[in-house]
């Protein structure tokens, strides 16, 4: 290792941000896909993490049948957390169904609540899922809900320390964003070179 | 799905890509989102599309595949919602456990590779955890005689983890993605990248 890679020079960050669209919210029956950011740590942050609309809002999900993101469940209010911005306290649950994507001005985020099932999916019966059940061969028979899910994600530089140690300091993102750490960011290897695949590694050092 | 990721990493210039940990590329293999194997790293400024179709349903996490970019944060829960071999009440969506070194992993990456993987400094539930008197644990509330559905994902780069609640049993539905007969274990081993799903009934002495 050189004395640069170990710098704990507060430099960089990355964050994720998560931006949905609900414009295709409802669908009938069948899988819903949820995306969500519970790796997320209040950050703080040098730059403020991009949250966008980029396509006109939808309806709410309706009939149990919406996107659901799982948020943040973390704490944002940490010493030094700086000018406030939405809370992401621990509530009863850590999910919430997602309404209509809040402006990346800052409105309320959307209520929370659980994550919500089609009907036949329900807390004594969670075998069924509509038409399908948990005897249905997933293997050869997919539901076809006729929907598509469009996501956008951005992955930005922010920094932040999820366990409070080092020079990093905390920064808070939306609610919808996905907050990622980095005390120091030191140039990545490149990732063109066979090598890099981790799945060659004789120290196993990485996996996925 | 349709995803859109952009690459906003303007200050590293660094490439990144997002891989769907799991998830059947059935004819959409060029979406697996592994730079130098089915794509090019997405350069800054730029914006991949990456366009598959949910057959499965479980509970997966998703990350970056550019280098060491997933053990520094980029990564998040996947799930899709199915039905389940045993009945819940509340569905608490992901806890991803992940490893976590002061240094970053890029750092540790050449004693990795020479001596052997290190052992990180911390744990973090679902993103945060303490160190040192500073930081902040992961909470979340639980109801007596309430079941939860908890889905475990181990994102760690190289640590093993075990998951268990003091006092409670688990009932594990799932593995990845497949739904499994239920089993009641005291605790669960989790290896990299794995991801169970466990319908726990809480019984919690409120305070």
């Amino acid at each position: 290792m050189t004395g640069a890679q170990n710098d704990r020079t507060v430099q960089q960050s990355l964050s994720l941000c998560i931006l949905f669209n609900l414009r295709t919210m409802r669908f009938i029956f069948g899988l819903q896909v949820l995306i969500s950011c519970s790796v997320a740590s209040p950050l703080l942050g040098n730059g403020t993490p991009v949250l966008e609309e980029r396509e006109p809002q939808g309806p709410s999900p309706t009939g149990g049948n919406g996107v659901t993101i799982v948020p943040p469940t973390l704490n944002p209010t940490l010493p030094g957390f700086p000018g406030g911005g939405p809370t992401l306290a621990p509530g009863p649950s850590p999910t919430r169904t997602l309404g209509p994507l809040p402006p990346s001005t800052g409105a309320p985020a959307p209520p929370s609540g659980p994550i919500e099932s089609c009907p036949g999916n329900a807390a004594n019966a969670r075998s069924q899922w509509c038409n399908y059940s948990v005897d249905t061969d997933y293997t050869n028979v997919v539901p076809n809900t006729g929907r598509t899910r469009e996501y956008w994600l951005t992955v930005t530089e922010l920094t932040a320390s999820p366990d409070g140690f080092g020079k990093c300091t905390f920064v808070h993102s939306n609610a919808s964003s996905l907050l990622i750490r980095f005390c120091q960011l030191v140039p990545l290897l490149p990732s063109t070179a066979p090598s890099q695949d981790p799945r060659s590694l004789v120290t196993g050092v990485t996996q996925w | 799905m349709v995803i859109h990721v952009t690459n906003g990493l303007t200050t590293s210039t660094n490439g990144t890509s997002i891989h769907w940990h799991g998830i059947r590329q059935n004819y959409t293999n060029e979406y697996d989102g592994v730079p130098s194997i089915t794509q090019c790293p997405t350069a800054p400024g730029e914006t991949i599309t990456y366009t598959w179709r949910a057959t499965q349903y479980g509970t997966s996490w998703y990350h970056s595949h550019f280098a060491l970019q997933a053990w520094e944060g980029v990564f998040g829960g996947l799930i899709i919602n199915g039905p389940a071999t045993a009945n819940y009440d509340v569905d608490k969506g992901t806890i991803i456990l992940s490893d976590w070194s002061h240094e970053t992993c890029d750092s540790l990456y050449d004693y990795a590779q020479t001596v052997g993987p290190p052992t990180l400094d911390n744990g973090l539930i679902n993103g945060t955890n303490t160190f040192d008197g500073s930081g902040k644990r992961f909470t979340t509330s639980f109801v007596s005689g309430t079941s939860y559905r908890l889905r475990i994902i181990n994102s760690a780069i190289d640590t093993h983890w075990k998951f268990s609640i003091d006092g409670h049993t688990l009932q594990v539905i799932a593995a990845d993605f497949v739904p499994i007969v239920p089993y009641t274990a005291n605790y669960i081993n989790i290896g990299m990248g794995m991801h169970f799903t466990c319908s726990s009934s809480i019984f919690i002495q409120l305070r």
